[in-house]
């Protein structure tokens, strides 16, 4: 058997043993989404739906590539090269072999199917089209497929160096704030004078279509040339408008491919980790007097000390504080500056997200807390007060600031919603970080940034429905009671209801925290988050 | 008259079990106050499942943990009161220096006043002062012993449990933490620790169980248990050793 093909075959007994949760949540949802982009397909075949808005699907797939990568920077490779350093082979060769393997991935299942949608457009052409559509779909997933690995690998690198790090984290700051508030200079050219109460749109020349000249940029770009391939074939435009994207997307695939196996052997030239955090405490706590206070103070300073020195804690941190201002500069050129104040409420949710794996990411240090008395009390206190003192307290002065700036109309509905939504981020963060833990590599494992952690996109996106629902509550109660009311009311109430969920979600943490404690600690020693459902399993 | 102490841990009918898989089976054991305790035992044989249990780490399917008089079950605050515990291969807030770490401890366990002087001397016993900034996350195998044992004896229990505390350090650590477990016994706690070295458990325990399949094959002191042989070759005839086969190749 060849080296390739001995890869290949680990990496998929790898994906068949398990653990199965994150990959099989995964392919449920990436098949949903992929099955939508073929009903895209299917209702522009038949004129249900303007045909346009099949780029935009392909589109999100494509960009999906792109930046899951540099979102989750520390998910685990399921092959990780540097298991294989210390093969008496050259390193580019050991990458050249490992590129076989790479291919085999949910997202790489996923992301076909998405794309059988070319052959959807082009069944009702004839064969010749179904063969062009067949080609630009191996050639367009070819394509995504070294996008995705080389922006994990550049990501890597990058996350290497102090500087590097910097620059990982404006680029990830970056796209949440697009992804966050993109939409809005958007919105602003369709419905200009909402913020006056003018909801005159300004509509496409085309009804129901993509406006032509988002169709024909999101065309132009890489992740639309399968689709171009496609569309050029059942127009019956010259061979070139066939040929080029696809010829395009195999060079590009095959350029891509070559700079990752030039970035992977890269990697394994270098020494294989950081052996040490290079984080050294600036006083220890023998120099200086001790100071007063409780469990519950020494949760907070402990906390403190945590976001600042721990890798993926520092890296959320920085997103959570670098976004808001960046959807600052996205929102604020526009008709919609009213819409600032509430950048406050998306900065709350931003925390909340960051805040949202705290628990996985200190691992089995949990030990010493179900070991001390009274210590879950003043743990889960703790957390709740440092996540207020690191990002309630900026989120609140954020929001006051951009009140006063933008003297938008809507700066008490949107005081009232921050207010909810920071109280719920503050309650609901160690609440999901012990129900919904993202388990990677243990806290004693992770010195580095690109150091393994657990994938928390799926109490990511439960904290930000949850923060959401919750913030939209005291503009919804003040409309059904129907009374015009001063703006501190707002204020009060979002301010109600914000301790309110903090008061009442506090026990039921507490609690998980008391029953299935050891449950948590045995799918944290051993990485198996089945153990924390399987509680008689909670074994050492 | 004499007054009845009570042992620092008793076991009746501990009993764990993962599935289909019997770890601890109905497990007696006393030991007693002031003891320096060892558990042998080879790989899987439950010593750390047990000590788990004892730490309320784990919960028994079966049977009672009593720690210094008080029912686990019934009274874990008190029990969690009377224990310092160190577990192998588990993390501490790791974001922490030393000091910070034993702060910390001191913090949320309400110590009082006499902390400072406690964690002063225990980092200095450990010659862990040394490394006044550096994290928990950057010591080494034998330092993170070492903070680990620290953190176990700062608020001064009566029973130690200790899980492989001499496994895969150098004999300088390990000779700063037999002596610092010497000190403690003869100030009248008690140690109960596991451990794959017998030369160890020889030179330290006073009183040895070895334990395999979760059951405990002989209980007593050493001298009774090695029965005038190393603690070693009584380990391996008790436990059994595989059958050595001649590899060609390797010749």
């Amino acid at each position: 058997m060849s080296t390739s093909a001995t890869f290949a075959s680990m990496r998929w007994r790898i994906i068949r043993h398990g653990p199965h949760d994150e990959r099989g949540f995964g392919l449920v949802v990436g098949l949903v989404a992929a099955a939508g982009v073929i009903v895209f397909a299917a209702l522009g075949v038949s004129g249900a739906m303007h045909p346009s808005w099949l780029i935009v699907g392909i589109s999100l797939f494509g960009l999906t590539w792109l930046i899951g990568p540099i979102l989750l920077p520390g998910s685990a490779p399921t092959l990780d090269p540097q298991w294989f350093r210390t093969l008496p082979q050259q390193p580019a060769r050991i990458a050249r072999d490992l590129s076989a393997s790479e291919a085999i991935s949910v997202g790489t299942v996923i992301t076909a199917v998405a794309l059988t949608s070319f052959v959807v457009v082009a069944a009702a052409h004839g064969p010749l089209a179904i063969l062009v559509a067949t080609l630009a779909l191996g050639a367009q997933l070819l394509f995504l497929l070294w996008l995705g690995r080389c922006a994990a690998a550049v990501v890597a690198g990058l996350l290497r160096s102090t500087a590097g790090t910097w620059v990982a984290a404006v680029q990830m700051s970056a796209l949440l704030a697009i992804s966050f508030a993109g939409w809005v200079p958007i919105a602003a050219l369709v419905l200009p004078d909402l913020g006056d109460g003018g909801t005159d749109v300004v509509t496409p020349p085309v009804a129901g279509a993509l406006p032509t000249g988002i169709e024909d940029a999101l065309l132009v770009l890489p992740t639309g040339w399968g689709l171009a391939a496609v569309q050029a074939t059942t127009t019956s435009a010259p061979l070139f408008a066939v040929a080029a994207p696809l010829l395009g997307l195999v060079i590009g695939a095959i350029a891509l491919r070559g700079i990752w196996i030039a970035l992977t052997a890269r990697a394994l030239r270098q020494p294989p980790a950081r052996t040490l955090s290079n984080i050294t405490a600036r006083s220890s706590a023998s120099t200086r007097p001790p100071r007063p206070g409780g469990p519950t103070r020494a949760v907070v300073a402990r906390e403190l000390k945590t976001w600042v020195r721990d890798p993926h804690r520092r890296l959320g941190m920085i997103h959570a504080w670098m976004t808001p201002l960046l959807m600052i500069a996205l929102v604020a050129p526009t008709s919609w500056s009213w819409a600032l104040p509430f950048i406050g409420l998306m900065a709350a949710a931003l925390g909340a997200m960051v805040a949202v794996s705290t628990y996985a990411l200190d691992g089995t240090a949990l030990w010493q807390l179900l070991t001390t008395p009274g210590a879950i009390r003043a743990d889960v206190r703790g957390r709740q007060l440092a996540w207020l003192l690191l990002f309630g307290v900026p989120t609140l002065a954020l929001t006051v600031v951009l009140c006063l700036i933008s003297q938008s109309p809507l700066s008490a509905v949107a005081t009232g919603m921050t207010l909810a939504a920071s109280g719920a981020a503050c309650a609901l963060a160690p609440l999901l970080g012990a129900l919904m833990p993202a388990i990677g590599a243990d806290a004693r494992e992770r010195v580095s940034s690109t150091s393994r952690t657990g994938n928390p996109a799926g109490a990511q996106y439960t904290i930000f429905a949850a923060v959401a629902a919750i913030a939209i509550l005291p503009p919804l109660l003040l409309n059904l009671s129907g009374a015009d009311v001063p703006w501190p009311v707002h204020a009060a109430l979002g301010a109600i209801i914000g301790t309110a969920a903090i008061v009442s979600l506090t026990a039921p943490t507490r609690s998980r925290l008391r029953r299935s404690g050891s449950a948590l600690l045995a799918a944290m020693e051993s990485g198996d988050i089945s153990r924390l459902r399987d509680r008689t399993n909670a074994a050492r | 008259m004499t007054t009845q102490i009570a042992p620092a841990v008793q076991l009746r009918g501990l009993t764990k079990r993962f599935g289909d898989h019997v770890a601890v089976d109905a497990i007696d054991l006393t030991v007693p106050a002031g003891m320096f305790f060892g558990i042998v035992g080879p790989n899987g044989a439950g010593k750390s499942t047990t000590l788990s249990m004892i730490a309320g780490l784990l919960t028994p399917d079966a049977g009672s943990v009593t720690v210094a008089g008080a029912d686990a079950a019934k009274g874990r605050d008190r029990v969690l009161d009377a224990l310092g515990i160190m577990m192998e291969g588990l993390s501490l807030p790791e974001r922490l220096t030393g000091a910070e770490l034993l702060e910390y401890t001191a913090r949320l366990r309400r110590i009082g006043d006499s902390w400072p002087e406690r964690a002063a001397d225990l980092l200095e016993v450990l010659e862990l002062d040394r490394a006044p900034s550096t994290l928990i996350v950057d010591y080494s195998t034998g330092m993170r012993k070492k903070i680990g044992l620290a953190v176990a004896l700062l608020h001064r229990p009566s029973v130690l449990i200790l899980d492989e505390p001499f496994e895969a350090i150098d004999p300088v650590s390990a000779r700063a933490i037999e002596g610092l477990l010497g000190q403690f016994v003869a100030g009248g706690g008690t140690v109960l620790l596991s451990s794959h070295l017998m030369d160890v458990v020889e030179r330290t325990c006073e009183r040895v169980a070895l334990i395999k399949d979760g059951r405990i094959l002989t209980e007593g002191t050493v001298d009774e248990v090695r029965a005038g042989r190393t603690l070693n070759d009584t380990f391996v005839d008790l436990v059994g050793a595989p059958a050595q086969r001649e590899i060609r190749w390797l010749a």
